[in-house]
């Protein structure tokens, strides 16, 4: 189509790439805040279009969301949102790191559930239950020494099996040339099929032999648990580890050479690698070394489902968080801090739409919402190529007109 | 296991193929063009739920598929909007329409029948009894005997692989979404009209995704669940990889891994290895496509502009 002409002139004048890896540039904020806006609007025309009152199914969602504080129920409803925004956060963080090496880790879901299965497994497997459970009774007062290295045990384990499961994907594509997208998907589902048809369903080998029917995992001992820091809510550690997470992210990104180097192959991903080859980066090496880091923090997020929050892998297992995770990652468009803020939108959204069935509105219709807004980002180019347009027309009116600027 | 048991397994196991094939057709017409088109998870939900809707509400299984054609267009046109018109990130759109998807189809359950998980059950559908394409002269023949009594849309699928390989290497327009997929710039200074080229190639391919959907909830199924399609869009992709981008290859794959989906129940019937978990079956189709693609079973190669968007005034 001819219109793209002009898509390809504008991408040439303003300097920016497709996936907008252009740092300093000020649309980078407003991109995901316009993509979020008209997503919300579009949701809402849904609503409406379904003869539902778009107002009252809002002011649900974000009245209970916990992002409002007040009400009898606001605390209950911000632990919540913090317990899922960990989760989110920590796979966001996991696929914002591959996309700035230049990698689309749509594997964050299967290594989501490989760090959780590890934690379970961790967290209930006898030698290591029965020792911490006897430090605990030992330490007496103490005992929350226990509970932390229990709990750290489980968070390494499953950070470091999350981390294999992607370092498997980037092993194939360093090596073999598979393509990541590809080579992680099927990562998922061998992932999804080996733990629930398998590890975790009737008579399996994590199961409790007495079940009749699966109701998941063994449950991990107490000392697993992460500890609660937000009586009587069960807001748990999860998300000061995630914000450290978080912190620790951005500061490998910007204040280290492997940072730098994973930069400089993100930047030039699409056009060869050639810069960063001849600069003498091992680029096979930081691959490996960024996919492992990608899965460790998408395990991360496995362990807190784990060990905050289910306390076994559950038999009908949740889909979703690593998938929501790639959402969470373009809504932030790949920066730990804007990875964080998505993370508590999608978190709130989620925590919220619970009570939007007062309304007659299915919970998952925050999915909507957050596809919607991707999708938005997806179309990118053109809502920068409008914002642009915005801009440039108010500057005009501002401006004086175009035959006195001439005489001068 | 005699000879009924036989047929009646190969009949399932072609009503799991289905889907996976038109998936994984989608797949290769789309690619073949140089678009990435992850969202086919997502067009067969899409395709799944208003196949059904159509079905249910004209009593015919011909409208829900028409309809199931029509929604698979309908996402193909986004997707080719968002990465071909404005070159946005073709997994990103994908993405995109999946998570839209799901959200999306759960909320118009509710919307259109009240109900949450599963929808209301169809009298007519293609899996029914008035619909199956009999073939009574093939009922005593050895192993054909379980093509004789065979949902339509089994044949469809073999219909449009057929059609499929016709257009893609026997026609000019096959030619030029090949040339499209390989080397855009020299289908530009051909005189190809690329973008024309890869709308249609999205969207034809996508209807495909939307005729999966519909095989899955009103010929395989008998109704929509909420689950759908479980992941089927993703094995058709694998099946697409593992058939090396070909429309036969993608037949075959498609055959292996409806196979692999039957297993269990084959184990079941035939005693061969009871202790066997379901689950180290069923990762199978995947393994096997990893594999392959790690050229460890037979190298498999995308077409070379797979995945790029195309910027005609660039170098």
């Amino acid at each position: 189509m001819s219109e793209s002409n002009f898509t390809t002139k504008f991408l040439k004048i303003f300097g920016i790439d497709n996936r907008g890896h252009n740092r300093r540039d000020p649309l980078n904020v407003w991109v995901p805040l316009v993509s979020i806006v008209l997503a919300l609007i579009v949701s809402m025309i849904v609503i409406a279009a379904s003869g539902r009152n778009p107002f009252r199914a809002y002011a649900l969602l974000f009245g209970d969301s916990g992002l409002i504080p007040g009400g009898a129920a606001w605390r209950r409803e911000f632990a919540e949102l913090l317990i899922k925004s960990a989760m989110y956060i920590a796979t966001g963080l996991s696929v914002a790191l591959a996309f700035k090496g230049g990698l689309f880790n749509i594997g964050a879901e299967g290594q989501f559930w490989v760090g959780a299965i590890v934690a379970t497994f961790f967290g209930y497997w006898a030698p290591v239950a029965h020792t911490f459970g006897a430090m605990y009774a030992a330490l007496g007062s103490f005992g929350w020494i226990a509970q932390l290295l229990h709990g750290a045990i489980c968070i390494i384990m499953g950070m470091l099996a999350g981390g294999a499961w992607a370092a498997v994907a980037g092993f194939l594509y360093v090596k073999r040339g598979v393509n990541i997208v590809i080579g992680t998907i099927m990562l998922n589902w061998i992932a999804w099929f080996l733990i629930t048809s398998w590890l975790v369903t009737f008579n399996g080998p994590m199961t409790p032999a007495s079940q009749t029917f699966t109701f998941g995992s063994f449950y991990v001992a107490d000392t697993a648990k992460l500890l609660r820091i937000m009586m009587p809510t069960r807001l748990n550690t999860s998300i000061l580890l995630v914000l450290l997470a978080a912190y620790a992210t951005w500061f490998l990104l910007y204040k280290t050479t492997i940072g730098y180097e994973i930069r400089a192959i993100g930047y030039t991903a699409n056009i060869g690698m050639e810069t960063p080859r001849a600069q003498g980066i091992n680029i096979s090496r930081r691959i490996m070394q960024l996919m492992t880091i990608s899965g460790a923090l998408a395990g991360l997020g496995g362990c807190f489902f784990i060990l905050g929050m289910q306390y076994q892998f559950p038999g009908t297992a949740i889909m979703g968080y690593g998938w929501t995770g790639i959402g969470v990652a373009l809504i932030g468009q790949s920066e730990p801090l804007g990875v964080v803020l998505a993370g508590l939108f999608i978190g709130a959204l989620r925590t919220g739409a619970t009570s939007m069935q007062v309304a007659n509105i299915p919970k998952t219709f925050s999915n909507i919402i957050e596809g919607l807004a991707v999708g938005f980002i997806a179309l990118q180019v053109a809502v920068r190529y409008y914002l642009v347009k915005i801009i440039q027309h108010r500057r005009a009116r501002r401006a004086p007109p175009a035959g006195q600027e001439a005489a001068v | 296991m005699n000879i009924t048991q036989i047929n009646l397994t190969i009949a399932q196991m072609l009503d799991y193929t289905t889907p996976i094939l038109f998936a994984a057709l989608c797949g290769v017409l789309s690619e073949s063009s140089g678009v990435v088109n992850i969202g086919l998870d997502g067009i067969m939900r899409f395709g799944a739920f208003f196949g059904l809707l159509g079905a249910f509400f004209s009593h015919s299984p011909w409208i829900g598929l028409l309809l199931g054609i029509a929604i698979g267009c309908l996402v193909g046109a986004l997707h080719a909007f968002i990465t071909i018109k404005w070159n946005g990130d073709q997994t990103v759109s994908g993405t995109a329409i999946n998570v839209i998807a799901t959200g999306l189809m759960t909320y118009l359950l509710e919307y259109v029948f009240s109900t949450t998980g599963y929808s209301p059950q169809l009298q007519n559908y293609f899996g029914a009894q008035a619909y199956r394409v009999h073939l009574p002269f093939l009922v005593k023949v050895p192993l054909l005997g379980a093509f004789s009594d065979l949902s339509v849309m089994i044949w469809f699928g073999f219909i449009c692989t057929v059609l499929m390989h016709v257009l893609l290497y026997h026609t000019v327009l096959g030619l030029r979404i090949r040339t499209c997929g390989e080397n855009p710039k020299a289908a530009t200074t051909l005189g190809i009209n690329v973008f024309r080229i890869r709308w249609f190639a999205v969207i034809a391919g996508a209807a495909l995704a939307g005729i999966g959907g519909a095989a899955l909830s009103i010929s395989s199924f008998s109704g929509f669940s909420d689950s759908m399609p479980n992941g089927v869009g993703f094995i058709g992709l694998a099946a697409m990889i593992f058939g090396k981008w070909t429309p036969f290859g993608a037949l075959g794959a498609a055959l292996l891994f409806g196979t692999g989906q039957i297993v269990q129940s084959l184990i079941a019937v035939t005693g061969i290895a009871p202790k066997l978990a379901p689950g180290l079956t069923l990762i199978l189709p995947y393994v096997l496509t990893l594999a392959v693609l790690a050229g460890f079973v037979s190298r498999s190669i995308a077409p070379a502009a797979d995945g790029m968007p195309y910027y005609k005034e660039q170098r």
